[in-house]
């Protein structure tokens, strides 16, 4: 398939798209569907993804800000309920967002690059697809059904040899073209 | 030339600093680079003037009154902006490059390309622009500090004096010509600091690397601009 036909099935509102593709052939394929996505995207990678001289809140907010107003309350607000339905007590998310980056934990930078994609609501939303083994069963289902909620209309891209668990919904697979990855 | 394209496309993004986030990366950069250099630039400046003045005046046998207006002649024109900039060039031009280079290697850097955050725009317009803040009022800060430290050393308790008398003979255009050349050095050093970070190879090695060409880069990108003021200036 054309990197053309890719490009039209991620620009449907809702639709769940696998690639298996691995290497620099999966980086440029995120690559070219961040630059012709409308921003924000979100961003959920395997390792990483964090701006390492922020702090976990300053992460989170980043691209809601950058898109949109200076922060205010609402965010505040939107966190709080967020690391409320993620079942994390209150002290435990104050904990987590006033955090450096580089005290968290494998796990942790799945759940806060989670966060920051759920308090952009981007229109698309790319994964790799080792970051869905972040989490166990329960986790995810929770994770889901968040996601469901609050990004209710995203395309999610999942880029990886190992196709999206159960909990995540159904993603139809694509094969690209080699020119789609070159 | 390519710091050059560097400068330019940051000067293109202005626009971005509407956004809060911009903003933030550059009050942090003027905090970094202006408000936790003025104790050193301070220092540096008290030495300066008092080393300058004591030579026109105790070694070389120029007046009083002459020794401080040659002070401040040549502290506004040459000195203050050339020695902030060496002080920035080596304070602040090798955390600037190696945070970067750093970003680049551990992928921060690509994450902000996902989320559709323009790296020129957040990460390079803002730096240089506080580095220019930075670099335009530490010029004058040294400049104010060096004459009255040199006005202390040679007039002793009559330095207020002394100073009463120079805005008879300094002009606007040494003003003009401390900040305007403060502004450039900063701007320069900075671009040079921002494009070897960013295009650090992504190594962990790649860091320090990046760090000390940015520092010899940026002497030789500020030197050379140096020259370019005294060309324009004798030319002109």
């Amino acid at each position: 398939m054309s990197w053309q036909a890719i490009h039209e099935r991620i620009q449907t509102p809702g639709r769940r798209v696998w690639i298996c593709a691995a290497g620099a052939g999966r980086a440029n394929l995120f690559r070219r569907a961040a630059q012709g996505a409308r921003h924000p995207t979100g961003w959920l990678p395997a390792h990483g993804g964090l701006i390492a001289n922020l702090r976990v809140w300053e992460n989170c907010i980043l691209p809601r800000s950058y898109f949109g107003a200076r922060p205010g309350e609402g965010d505040d607000r939107l966190a709080a309920d967020l690391l409320d339905r993620l079942d994390l007590s209150l002290e435990a998310g104050q904990a987590l967002m006033a955090a450096k980056v580089h005290s968290l934990t494998g796990y942790q930078y799945g759940v806060v690059s989670a966060l920051r994609t759920l308090m952009s609501r981007p229109a698309l939303i790319m994964v790799e697809c080792e970051w869905f083994a972040h989490f166990e069963q329960d986790e995810a289902i929770r994770l889901a059904r968040l996601f469901d909620a609050e990004c209710s209309n995203a395309t999610w891209l999942a880029i990886g040899r190992l196709a999206p668990p159960a909990p995540w919904g159904t993603f139809e697979q694509m094969e690209c073209a080699d020119e789609a990855v070159a | 030339m390519r710091t050059l394209i560097v400068l330019i496309t940051a000067f293109s993004r202005l626009n971005w600093l509407l956004r809060w986030p911009v903003r933030r990366v550059l009050y942090k950069q003027i905090y970094f680079s202006g408000v936790q250099s003025s104790g050193l630039i301070l220092l540096i400046a008290l030495a300066v003037g008092g080393i300058v003045a004591g030579k026109l005046h105790y070694q070389i046998g120029q007046s009083g009154s002459g020794a401080i207006r040659l002070l401040a002649s040549l502290t506004l024109t040459e000195l203050a902006p050339l020695i902030t900039g060496v002080v920035l060039c080596a304070r602040s031009t090798s955390a600037m490059a190696s945070e970067l280079a750093l970003m680049r290697h551990q992928g921060d850097i690509t994450a902000l390309e996902m989320l559709g955050v323009d790296v020129m725009g957040y990460l390079v317009m803002p730096r240089i622009l506080g580095m220019l803040a930075a670099a335009g009022m530490l010029s004058f800060y040294f400049a104010v500090a060096a004459i009255l430290a040199g006005a202390l050393g040679v007039a002793g308790l009559a330095w207020p004096a002394a100073i009463t008398q120079l805005p008879a003979i300094l002009t606007i255009s040494m003003l003009w010509q401390c900040m305007g050349k403060g502004l450039a050095f900063g701007a320069g050093i900075a671009a040079v600091a921002c494009r070897r970070g960013l295009i650090a190879a992504g190594g962990g090695t790649d860091v320090p690397i990046a760090a000390s060409q940015a520092v010899v880069r940026a002497l030789l990108v500020l030197f050379g601009l140096d020259l370019v003021f005294i060309s324009i200036a004798y030319w002109g």
